[in-house]
């Protein structure tokens, strides 16, 4: 029987060498002992007996799994999306907005060259829509990543939940064997759920610890159960006006604990996105108003002052939480500094509410004031806000010049004729002076852009993706091979080895048969006692 | 360490994977025979190689630029050579005369016709602009005022700058025909900075008065014939047509507008306009220099940019592009691996112990 044992273990431990997650299993053998016999039996051996079943496992080499795992999935999410936008702003290959931009300003030199030139004027014009163009698919890219991440964060939610349930299914179902005697199912089991737990670290950090009493694991995320025993808490992903994704799980918002696993990484990937896209559309934006700027000081080919070359920036107002309402208009371009805002109140202490307006990317505090529900107007870097009605503490807006900075970059002129190339209207049409300071704009350094030029703006954008693709794509590096190695050293111990199990074949059968050849043997003897 | 199947099995598909990805990393290089193919091959040397494009684009926009302006100074340089040439013709009638008033007539009529051609000179176009209107480039440089009988300048003395490369610029690149500022020489407008006294070969004396208030853009000289007497004639100009207009009918012994001169009036005239054209010539000759000189100045900023642009160009291969050889080399290498890789797993994941027991 015991042989019979063995080498259905073997077959199993054959049957899954190629099962992901799969401990080889061994058989406990124990020597049959006496039991009450006395006297010269009491030295007989009774043979052999099964006492169990067991695992080759290493809990600890599981767990430093568990942990590369979540840096691995991590990791290979952020190269996965980093990757498609360093591909997207692969100026190594001339893709990109570093092509489009000087062409765009050296059409102007063109325009400068023969300012009444139509033919120089319409190519600005055809140069400015490629630029436009440009602009708005690597935004497009950029976007359609985020989209992209967004739906994976809910996917990911999902099977993080499935796989959760799983897990407590197991839970459930361990404790209910190993409370019996059925030592051999619990293993298959606990391997199983030692699988799943390994696909939830690839999605998500996770902390886990067995209760010795039943067998149970606990599975936590951002200091919240996940599984507890055969209970599940629900993780769910919602969407902020601000553009993310908010994790809760137990009522409680963890997103901020999340930073490893597939979820980790697409958290992550989405701020760099968001930091990428809010930097080209900085880049655009200070390109819009720096030429309307300057073009505005010029004058067309009929003598008339130039109209923005571009349409002008537009503010985006979002309202968050409000009973407020806010208008937001740009009074003067020439002192935007095209930072974002976050409109908020606080309380004054006596029944009333100062307003706050605040950096959004620093935090600081650009100015403050009372509050009047009637209508109160607050004038701050060249935008003009008006702030009206009942206000709650909660109350909070955001107002940017940079949210459609993109999507609206259009060309405002149509007529060639009304290229503002000349900086005064008494000496047209030969003045150039007007083109001849717009094409020097790429040069030109602004304080918007941290006292950059929009070269040297670009170029750090290009730095930074290519930096945060070069930084996923080592770690991804370092991640699969520390997993790698650590996966060898778990299938060293937990591994089948083909050989080897072909080997204990022989030897069971072997023993198999020693066994059936005793029993033969027995069966002889007791045949010569009957015919006596 | 215990050795299992399935370490087997993930050893060979890393090691496969590996060498793929280095074969791939490789041909790709070889195919693009670059060895940056994106930012993150190398940061630092893309944000180089993208300096340098702008650097090179700027350049050759600067290249285009001169070719532009050289080609604009070689024009107005043809053209005021032609000049040059009218005002000696004119030059010449005055020194050749006899005195017979078939000469006079001929002359006048020869004059005219340089005066005309002066005129079409002054009023050249190049890529469908004026050339010596300033700014006012649409507008002919000259036209006659039938009510002063005089030809008035239309344009105005803006100077234009074109960039010549990243942070270079060439100023004052067009020729304006006329400026009221004394201190600028213009090819067709004349430049006086104070009176100026002539003493003609009749005992007479002419006295040549700048006024720069009648014409906001041109200087006029005003002149006053005077002999030991009295004030004997008086005339003006203001630029090199108007004076082979007054020569032309100087020689027709007559006014601008018909009035009659007398003999020695119209020689007074011609001696007095004699050493005007002698003055012109030298505008032209200083003008001429400027153009040279600002063809040098191109022509050096053009040299320059070429040098910069190679250095930019060299640079941008040091960085970017593949040493083949190496590359070829490292690929034959990862390809030699990649075979033994193949070979060695296909003997290492056949055998089994399987395979032996009967």
């Amino acid at each position: 029987m015991a042989s019979q044992t063995q080498l259905s273990v073997v077959s199993n431990n054959i049957s899954n060498a190629a099962t992901p997650g799969y401990s080889r299993e061994a058989v406990v053998l124990e020597v049959n002992s006496p039991g009450s016999k006395t006297g010269m039996n009491s030295a007989v051996g009774q043979g052999v007996m099964v006492t169990g079943i067991t695992r080759r496992y290493d809990a600890l080499l599981q767990n430093q799994i568990n942990l590369a795992q979540q840096d691995y999935g991590r990791s290979n999410t952020l190269s996965q999306y980093l990757s498609s936008i360093d591909q997207l702003f692969n100026e190594a290959q001339d893709i990109g907005l570093a092509g489009p931009l000087n062409d765009f300003f050296n059409a102007w030199q063109e325009v400068a060259n023969n300012p009444q030139g139509l033919t120089e004027r319409n190519l600005l014009l055809q140069k400015a829509d490629i630029l436009i163009s440009s602009a708005q698919q690597l935004e497009q890219g950029i976007t359609d990543s985020i989209g992209h991440v967004n739906t994976n964060i809910t996917s990911d939610t999902d099977q993080i939940n499935d796989l959760a349930s799983r897990i407590a299914l197991l839970n459930g179902q361990i404790t209910q064997m190993e409370s019996g005697s059925s030592v051999a199912s619990a293993i298959q089991l606990r391997d199983k759920r030692d699988q799943a737990l390994k696909e939830l670290n690839n999605l998500i950090e996770t902390s886990s610890w067995e209760d010795p009493n039943n067998g149970a694991i606990t599975v936590t995320v951002g200091q919240r159960n996940l599984v507890s025993a055969n209970n599940t808490n629900t993780l769910t992903a919602t969407y902020t006006s601000s553009g993310s994704y908010d994790l809760k799980l137990d009522g409680l918002n963890i997103t901020s604990k999340i930073s490893k696993g597939e979820m980790g990484g697409l958290l992550t990937v989405q701020e760099n996105l968001k930091t990428d896209l809010h930097d080209l559309r900085k880049l655009v934006a200070s390109l819009t108003n720096q030429v309307n700027l300057q073009h505005v000081q010029g004058y067309d080919l009929d003598g008339n002052a130039g109209t923005n070359f571009f349409d002008p920036l537009q503010l985006t107002v979002v309202k968050n939480a409000a009973t407020t309402s806010l208008t937001a208009t740009i009074t003067d371009n020439s002192l935007l500094t095209l930072d974002e805002y976050a409109v908020g109140f606080v309380d004054d202490g006596s029944g009333g509410f100062n307003y706050q307006i605040t950096n959004s990317a620093t935090g600081a505090v650009k100015t403050s004031g009372a509050y009047n529900p009637a209508g109160t107007t607050v004038n701050l870097e060249g935008i003009r806000f008006v702030l009206s009605g009942a206000v709650t503490a909660e109350d909070n807006f955001t107002v940017s010049p940079l949210t459609s900075a993109i999507q609206d970059f259009e060309r405002n002129l149509t007529d060639p004729r009304h290229i503002a190339a000349s900086s005064g209207a008494a000496t047209i049409p030969g003045n150039n002076a007007n083109a001849l300071a717009i094409a020097d704009i790429i040069n030109t350094q602004v304080s918007a852009l941290d006292s950059g030029s929009l070269a040297d703006y670009y170029q750090t954008l290009i730095g930074q993706i290519g930096g945060q693709s070069k930084t996923a794509s080592d770690n991804l590096t370092f991640a699969n091979n520390f997993l790698n190695q650590l996966t060898s050293k778990r299938d060293s111990i937990s591994g089948v080895n083909m050989d080897e199990e072909a080997a204990d074949l022989i030897r069971f059968q072997r023993s198999f048969q020693a066994a059936a050849r005793v029993l033969d043997v027995a069966d002889k003897l007791f045949q010569t006692l009957l015919n006596l | 360490m215990r050795i299992t199947s399935n370490i087997f099995y993930d050893h060979i598909s890393q090691g496969l994977m590996e060498n793929l990805k280095e074969l791939d990393s490789l041909s790709t290089k070889i195919s693009t025979g670059k060895k940056i193919n994106k930012p993150s091959d190398d940061i630092l040397g893309t944000l180089k190689t993208l300096d340098y494009k702008l650097t090179i684009s700027q350049n050759n926009q600067g290249q285009q630029n001169i070719i532009a302006a050289n080609n604009y100074l070689n024009f107005a340089s043809t053209v005021l050579t032609q000049v040059s040439s009218s005002i000696s013709n004119l030059k010449k009638t005055i020194l050749k005369t006899d005195g017979t008033s078939q000469d006079q007539t001929y002359y006048s009529q020869l004059v005219a016709t340089l005066r005309d051609s002066l005129l079409d000179l002054s009023n050249s176009i190049y890529l469908n602009t004026y050339v010596f209107s300033g700014t006012l480039s649409d507008q002919e440089s000259y036209s006659y005022d039938a009510a002063t009988h005089s030809y008035l300048y239309q344009g105005n003395n803006q100077q234009v700058s074109i960039s010549i490369g990243p942070g270079n610029t060439l100023n004052s690149l067009n020729i304006v025909g006329s400026s009221p500022n004394s201190t600028t020489i213009t090819p067709f407008g004349y430049t006086l900075a104070a009176a100026d006294t002539v003493n003609l070969p009749s005992g007479s004396s002419a006295v040549l008065t700048p006024d720069i208030l009648t014409n906001p853009n041109a200087t006029t000289v005003n002149v006053a014939i005077t002999d030991s007497q009295a004030n004997v004639d008086n005339f003006s100009f203001s630029n090199v047509i108007d004076v082979a207009n007054l020569i032309s009918h100087a020689w027709a012994q007559e006014d601008v507008d018909g009035t009659a001169l007398t003999g020695s009036q119209a020689q007074d005239r011609l001696e007095t306009l004699s050493g005007v054209l002698d003055q012109f010539q030298n505008q032209l000759l200083t003008v001429q220099g400027q153009i040279g000189i600002n063809q040098a100045q191109l022509n050096d900023q053009k040299i320059k940019l070429t040098s910069n642009t190679t250095a930019q160009q060299n640079n941008i291969s040091n960085i970017m592009d593949a040493d083949m050889d190496e590359t070829i080399v490292s690929l034959q290498k990862i390809s030699t691996n990649l075979n033994a890789l193949r070979a060695a797993s296909s003997k290492i994941l056949s055998q089994s112990l399987f395979d032996f027991l009967q």
